[in-house]
């Protein structure tokens, strides 16, 4: 699908400054690029065509200069750079009003569309053709808004007023798979209020829903994906890249639970202390008794798992025995080696320093939780902090990896709450499971535009997605570290190592001048880069030595524990999917 | 090596920076095979300690090319260890597979055990033989690749 250069991010053209947030003053509007000189070529032709129409594409190939206005030519809209005037709030730059959210509805649009077309037919009888390429643009965005939300009316009144070519063979075949799903919905409805034999039908209409997802998961098309699990009211199920012809998938609520069992099992690491408590007669080591009291005591402490390191502790301890066992050792061998590496463990629990977060605990209140499918994100950010992610779809070196499952539908496992630390590949057997991402960090914009447009390689490959994870409002303002404009340049500094929070400061340079200080009340790190002016939260994988207020988690922990819930938007920044944990 | 990529390599802003270098520098040594990365570089690779997988494997091919005809050394192993299951990521699970060739997964595991059990090996090495031994399932190695 085309989207004009200005669409990509056509929204912060409406934009209004809010409040004293420094990171915003310092993005760049896409319009803020040098527009070159427009050549109508056969194909810009055909774009033209499409976006502005047939009245004012003649007007402007009657014209001997087939130049775009002077005022569009080289036009720079002002920005202001960073300064270095300290940030009292954390500020998540809202795209529209929260108030005032355009198109919450299929008529507020048409509504848009008609005002366009009157503003357009009133310029080109004045002759004045300066503002066509805008307005060609908002019809195209609104012709896509009009798509994902499946409002049919107001996809065809945007076809005729844009006089714009109707969709090509994919738009119309999404389009009717989307009208089906709405038929057999209607259809559904009918059967349940009517006689209660109607089950056979009700089979037979939710084949079809099935048959319409996997077609829809196939084309990537994943608000159908999702209208059609709502109409059809089942398990939802998670997708891996197809493999030839073959869409792997799975139960999510069995994917979940596996996931969830990737953890050892606390009834064997009981029977091996038992095993060794009734073969310790047979030893002669004189402490015997003392490693077996240490073994008990560091078992019992970490057999809830509750913790990264505690199934850690208790996974090596399970391998090391079964190491003993299968190589003969003797008994007293396999007691030295099991101390030896609880002793690791233990230590590699400590080994990085810890960090502290004190002050007054959060307790925020809470939004009522409402369905906010087919609703603008930024109604959603105007009630919680939202950090979201662009993301494409799992695939190396230009080849999909079969059986992937996207890190979105990772994401809406219970397991994860939001933020998938495991990758998954569906596989004719078990799904192999991996932390590939394990050690690292993964990186959330704040609020829904910087996903939108952030540009990285690995978040535009294709297939991609944009999730959003819901945190009580605040969240960000009290926890995260605002260092947007705390670097040497004014502008971002790094992102701080754990050393650095645990001492309370960092140096921003190599050279150590430039000091940043870290208060203890600060748990994650929020940093800016150009695709993400408003800020971006760094949630590091292994920071696992947190104290927060009193208690021993890591930093992963720490987010989940409040993390309210997830969506899943679309480029145009609507809600596709909800779930609340 | 240019600046450029040590720079990203031994001060990234953030994570990834230093995953793509990583990948950048493997490309240069197979690009490049007569020349060696600088000390600072070489030492970093040989003292780096982290729980990402993607980034450990890298090291450990990187240290493998490092260390040029010689047989791969334990430390490779343990650095290399969850990429022999990295679907994800084809290359480095195709290379981490190439330079497990003709070992045994299972009796790089009871090595790996051992360092950390017996104390054995240097620190970083011991490192990431616990990272392999407390979270591979020891039932899942297979005895031959």
């Amino acid at each position: 699908m085309y989207r004009l250069p200005s669409q990509k991010n056509s929204d912060s053209n409406k934009e209004q400054p809010t409040t004293h947030s420094l990171a915003a003053d310092s993005i760049r509007s896409p319009s803020a690029e040098t527009i070159n000189p427009l050549q109508l070529t056969p194909s810009n032709l055909f774009v033209l065509q499409r976006t502005i129409g047939n009245r004012a594409l003649s007007r402007l190939l009657s014209q001997s200069n087939t130049q775009p206005p002077s005022s569009l030519i080289n036009s720079n809209v002002p920005h202001s750079t960073p300064t270095s005037e300290p940030v009292q709030r954390i500020v998540i730059q809202k795209k529209y009003d929260p108030n005032k959210v355009p198109y919450k509805t299929e008529k507020s649009l048409i509504d848009r569309a008609n005002e366009l077309y009157e503003q357009r037919e009133d310029m080109l009888d004045k002759g004045d053709i300066s503002g066509i390429y805008s307005i060609g643009g908002d019809f195209e965005e609104l012709k896509e808004i009009a798509i994902a939300n499946g409002w049919l009316e107001a996809y065809d009144l945007l076809i005729k007023w844009g006089e714009m070519i109707p969709g090509d063979e994919e738009e119309e075949q999404e389009f009717a798979l989307y009208d089906k799903v709405a038929e057999l919905e209607k259809k559904l409805k009918g059967l349940k209020s009517e006689v209660s034999d109607a089950s056979e039908e009700i089979n037979i209409i939710m084949d079809e829903l099935r048959s319409i997802e996997h077609i829809a998961a196939m084309n990537g098309w994943n608000h159908i994906v999702n209208y059609a699990r709502k109409v059809g009211k089942y398990t939802p199920v998670v997708y891996g890249n197809p493999s030839g012809d073959t869409t792997n998938s799975m139960d999510a609520d069995k994917l979940d639970e596996i996931i969830k069992n990737d953890v050892p099992d606390p009834e064997e690491a009981m029977g091996i202390i038992e095993a060794l408590e009734s073969q310790a007669s047979e030893s002669l080591k004189k402490d015997k008794d003392e490693i077996i009291d240490f073994i008990k005591s560091t078992i019992d402490e970490n057999i809830e798992l509750s913790t990264k390191e505690n199934i850690k502790i208790i996974k090596s301890f399970i391998n090391t025995y079964k190491t003993a066992q299968t190589r003969k050792f003797n008994f007293d061998k396999c007691l030295q080696m099991l101390y030896g590496v609880l002793t690791t463990g233990l230590k590699r629990r400590t080994e990085s320093p810890e960090i502290e977060v004190t002050g007054e605990p959060f307790n925020p209140e809470l939004p009522e939780r409402e369905d906010y499918t087919g609703i603008h994100m930024s109604e959603i950010e105007s009630k919680y902090d939202v950090l979201a992610r662009k993301s494409g779809a799992p695939e190396k070196d230009g080849e999909l990896i079969p059986g992937a499952v996207h890190e979105v539908d990772l994401a809406f496992l219970d397991g994860m709450r939001g933020i998938a630390d495991y990758r998954v590949t569906l596989t004719e057997e078990e799904p192999v499971l991996g932390g590939g991402d394990g050690g690292g960090e993964k990186v959330y914009a704040l609020g829904h535009t910087g996903a939108i447009n952030f540009e990285g390689a690995l978040s535009n490959r294709g297939g991609e997605r944009l999730y959003g994870v819901l945190f009580p409002p605040g969240f960000m303002d009290r926890y995260g570290l605002d260092l947007r404009t705390k670097g040497i340049s004014g502008k971002s500094a790094q992102t701080p190592v754990d050393q650095d929070f645990a001492q309370g400061y960092m140096y921003d340079d190599k050279e150590k001048t430039h000091r940043v200080e870290i208060p203890s009340t600060k748990a994650f790190a929020i940093r800016a880069e150009d695709n993400t002016p408003d800020g971006q939260a760094h949630i590091h994988f292994s920071r696992s030595n947190m104290n927060i207020h009193g208690k021993k988690m890591s930093q992963l922990e720490f987010m989940r524990l409040f993390v309210i819930g997830v969506v899943e938007f679309n480029m145009q920044g609507f809600v596709i999917n909800i779930k609340y944990f | 090596m240019n600046n450029k990529l040590i720079d990203s390599l031994l001060h990234p802003k953030e994570s990834y920076e230093r995953t793509q270098a990583l990948r950048e520098a493997i490309n240069e040594l197979q690009n490049n095979s007569f020349s060696s990365p600088q000390e600072n570089v070489i030492n970093f690779l040989r003292s780096y300690k982290t729980e990402d997988q993607v980034q450990a494997a890298l090291v450990g091919i990187l240290l493998h090319r490092l260390d040029r005809s010689k047989p791969p050394q334990i430390g490779v192993f343990a650095r290399l260890f969850p990429a022999l299951q990295m679907l994800w990521e084809p290359q480095i699970q195709k290379m981490a597979i190439e330079i497990f060739s003709g070992h045994s997964p299972k009796e790089v595991f009871y090595e790996l055990t051992d360092m950390v059990a017996l104390n054995e090996g240097s620190e970083e090495d011991r490192y990431y033989a616990y990272n392999v031994i407390s979270t591979v399932d020891f039932d899942s190695v297979p005895e031959t690749m």
